[in-house]
């Protein structure tokens, strides 16, 4: 670049042709600028989806948590089965924390979403991530429940905004609070909900697979950062 | 937010090639600039919109350096509060910063906030005392001009006494951000307990109503809101509008509620 400049101001080259290569380089470096903070933007516009998704979910907000999907987006949760589309998901989201609007008197539903990776396409036009996710839940007198997962997820733009393309919560288990995930017994940990049973999905399940205290293991879309391989 | 996608709209960005590595960033853009300068003196007209063009990428990269001041900002308040280093989180605030915790009501300027962070415990905390608060998932909008900023971010709790028993919290933080003297500090933290429960007991047992204000050192003002945390399910207004739709969600319906008389 430098040495381009220092070429262009020495050479006793014709005025316009110096206009003409300084144009160039100026202009390929505005482009490499584009595509890396459109890419830095996708990094937020995802992180943004994601979390909104979470808090959305959190307190009953079954409509806006699924508007934020893409018009084929999918929701998959554990063993429950694919739901494609904006109004599917949403109804599902209802019927699966008991068919109401918002939470009742008593209802716990945390789903603290943590520990992003995301891969941002180089075009800015799509994105992968995975996501940690820390499930506090229950119902006031009645039962608690703590859940760890993992979220392999998908982003797409669509007539120029971010949304999500696709959520799969690979739930590693549900436990009691008050007996904890050590003492879970083999399959105990990951149930079809009833939901799933009265609202079937649009598709099955994507994966099999033992919740806790079998070794789970969601397959990762990006690959190492370092070796650049494809973990297995 | 909505927003176009620039990639699109500039076709020459499949051009783009190389690695991009850290350091490389600035020198870029610093060769971008000196280009620019160079092409000042004689201003064709193709240069004066590479020039528009390279001012709009610094705004662009302004707005995301500006959330990551504001989450390292926010994650310092957190650590500092954590281990009562109440006079280190007080000096995040603007000067007229306000600290609002649940019911407690609100503490206006860093003097008065740092004196209200005694009502968690003495500074430095004391042995035995745990007062883990987490600043976990945020999502964080920068105003356009870059002078101010909201976010929101989820707040777990761990609070404990050696000896006693240890509870667990959760709740919502909504939060503004200025821009005062160049630095970005916290305009208002508002932290929203949506439940406490004891460790033993769990939150299917037990639920531990939220403090009130003191009668020992008073806010400056009330509650900016009235609401009590689980088992009731108090839904904190969001800052941001709809990231998809672009509706604001600043004023969403809540569950009534007869003990705060919210039909």
């Amino acid at each position: 670049m430098r040495a381009l400049l220092f070429a262009a101001l020495l050479l006793p080259v014709p005025a316009a042709a110096q206009d003409a290569a300084q144009e160039r380089a100026l202009r390929r470096d505005i482009a490499e600028l584009d595509s890396r903070v459109a890419r830095l933007e996708g990094y937020r516009e995802v992180v943004k989806l994601q979390r909104a998704f979470a808090y959305y979910v959190d307190r009953g907000l079954w409509r806006d948590a699924a508007t934020l999907f893409a018009s084929t987006g999918t929701l998959e949760l554990g063993i429950d089965g694919v739901y494609v589309g904006p109004a599917r998901i949403e109804e599902y989201l209802r019927r699966l924390h008991g068919g109401q609007e918002g939470l009742i008197y008593g209802q716990l539903n945390e789903w603290v979403t943590l520990q992003p990776s995301i891969a941002v396409a180089d075009n800015g036009l799509s994105a992968t991530a995975r996501w940690r996710d820390l499930g506090m839940l229950g119902q006031y007198r009645q039962h608690g429940e703590w859940r760890d997962g993992i979220y392999e997820n998908t982003y797409v733009v669509e007539g120029g905004v971010w949304k999500i393309a696709s959520v799969h919560l690979y739930v590693n288990f549900v436990a009691p609070y008050a007996r904890g995930w050590a003492r879970l017994d083999e399959g105990e940990g990951l149930v079809r909900s009833a939901a799933a049973g009265d609202f079937p999905p649009d598709m099955p399940p994507t994966a099999a697979y033992a919740p806790f205290p079998a070794v789970q293991v969601p397959p990762f879309a990006q690959p190492n950062p370092v070796t650049g391989r494809a973990v297995r | 937010m909505i927003k176009t996608i620039p990639t699109s709209a500039h076709p020459e960005a499949s051009l783009a090639s190389g690695p991009s590595t850290g350091s490389g960033r600035a020198s870029l853009l610093g060769a971008a600039l000196a280009v620019l300068a160079l092409l000042a003196i004689p201003i064709p007209a193709t240069a004066q919109t590479a020039q528009e063009r390279v001012s709009a990428y610094r705004e662009r990269v302004e707005r995301l350096e500006d959330q990551v001041a504001i989450e390292n900002l926010q994650a310092s308040f957190g650590y500092y509060f954590d281990k009562g280093l109440w006079g280190e989180a007080a000096a995040l605030f603007s000067r007229q910063g306000r600290f609002e915790y649940g019911q407690q009501g609100i503490y206006i300027t860093p003097a008065r906030i740092e004196r209200a962070m005694l009502l968690f415990g003495p500074e430095g905390l004391a042995p035995g005392i745990l007062n883990n608060h987490m600043m976990l998932q945020s999502v964080v909008i920068v105003a356009d001009d870059g002078r101010t900023a909201t976010g929101r971010w989820q707040g777990m709790v761990m609070l404990g006494q050696s000896g006693q028993t240890g509870q667990w919290g959760v709740g919502v933080y909504e939060n503004t951000y200025v821009l005062e003297g160049g630095v970005w500090k916290i305009s208002g933290l508002h932290f929203y307990p949506l439940g406490f429960t004891d460790y033993d007991k769990g939150w299917m047992q037990s639920q531990i109503p939220l403090a009130g204000q003191s009668a020992l050192f008073p806010p400056d003002l009330p509650p900016s809101e009235v609401y009590r945390a689980f088992p009731g399910v108090y839904v904190p207004p969001f800052s941001y509008p709809h990231p998809v739709t672009g509706e604001s969600m600043a004023d969403i319906p809540q569950p009534a509620d007869d003990v705060v008389g919210r039909p």
